[in-house]
């Protein structure tokens, strides 16, 4: 797991969100841990219920995301799917990465190289 | 049988109330341990990947986000290994019931990977016969 960030300090979390015509870009900074999870998704809940199709998480400022948060991540997943949507994540650090490939989930967030990438998708 | 005896008493042991905060300072105080031994980041995300998941798992499952009961958090961090146990005053489970979150009727499921993170991340994950305490060992790297 080269590149795995450093665990410490445990760093705050933060969310930037960016509208892109009709797909929403999320900036996720810091770490996704046990006390944010249920802000995140609260938050991508919020973002997938507005005429937003495509919703992309850029994690590419993201050092660590527990269970919940991924749990976050495929609750978003569910009801954008249902709304015709869809969610795409964006370099993810390679222990993150590693996360979605031991869990599976990379099966549905294969992780896209850059925001434009994801833009463009599917 | 688990690498450390589960009767063996660790050194260091913090009773919190079951409360996140209050689990992530147990969790911070572990990982400088960690950071103080040479852990590698790669065996110090493991072990606060590991830690998170069974602290939430003692606050959630086991106590059911009850503030009035306890999370109990033991530990030993040494040059060789570290060992975390993490209990709570719930009923427990029965670790084999628990369903793969991997496979695919379950892949959209919000929930149920902490413990496979856990063993996936760890070289030993073990539950007191109870199911109310988890046994997290993880060899330094």
């Amino acid at each position: 797991m080269a590149g795995t960030p450093d665990p410490l300090p445990l760093t705050d979390f933060q969310m930037a969100v960016e509208q892109k015509g009709e797909a929403a870009v999320v900036r996720l900074t810091g770490a996704v841990h046990m006390e944010v999870c249920d802000q995140l998704q609260k938050e991508l809940l919020r973002l997938v219920d507005r005429p937003t199709r495509t919703l992309i998480l850029d994690m590419s400022q993201l050092t660590f995301i527990c269970s919940l948060g991924l749990g976050a991540l495929v609750a978003a997943y569910v009801r954008s799917r249902r709304q015709k949507g869809a969610v795409r994540v964006v370099s993810p650090d390679p222990a993150i990465r590693a996360m979605l490939e031991v869990t599976k989930l990379v099966q549905i967030f294969p992780p896209y190289e850059s925001v434009d990438t994801a833009l463009a998708g599917p | 049988m688990p690498v450390v005896p589960f009767d063996q008493a660790l050194p260091h042991r913090i009773v919190i109330a079951s409360d996140l905060h209050a689990a992530r300072q147990v969790e911070e105080q572990v990982l400088r341990l960690t950071e103080a031994k040479g852990y590698s980041k790669e065996c110090a995300f493991a072990i606060r990947l590991s830690l998170e998941e069974a602290l939430v798992n003692a606050h959630r499952h086991g106590n059911r986000c009850d503030a009035a009961k306890k999370i109990t958090v033991s530990f030993r961090i040494d040059r060789r290994r570290a060992v975390i146990r993490v209990s709570d005053e719930g009923s427990g489970f029965d670790p084999c019931c628990v369903p793969d979150p991997t496979c695919p009727e379950r892949i959209c499921l919000p929930n149920g990977r902490g413990i496979m993170l856990m063993r996936s991340y760890l070289d030993e994950v073990t539950y007191s016969p109870r199911g109310n305490e988890v046994q997290l060992v993880k060899e330094r790297c």
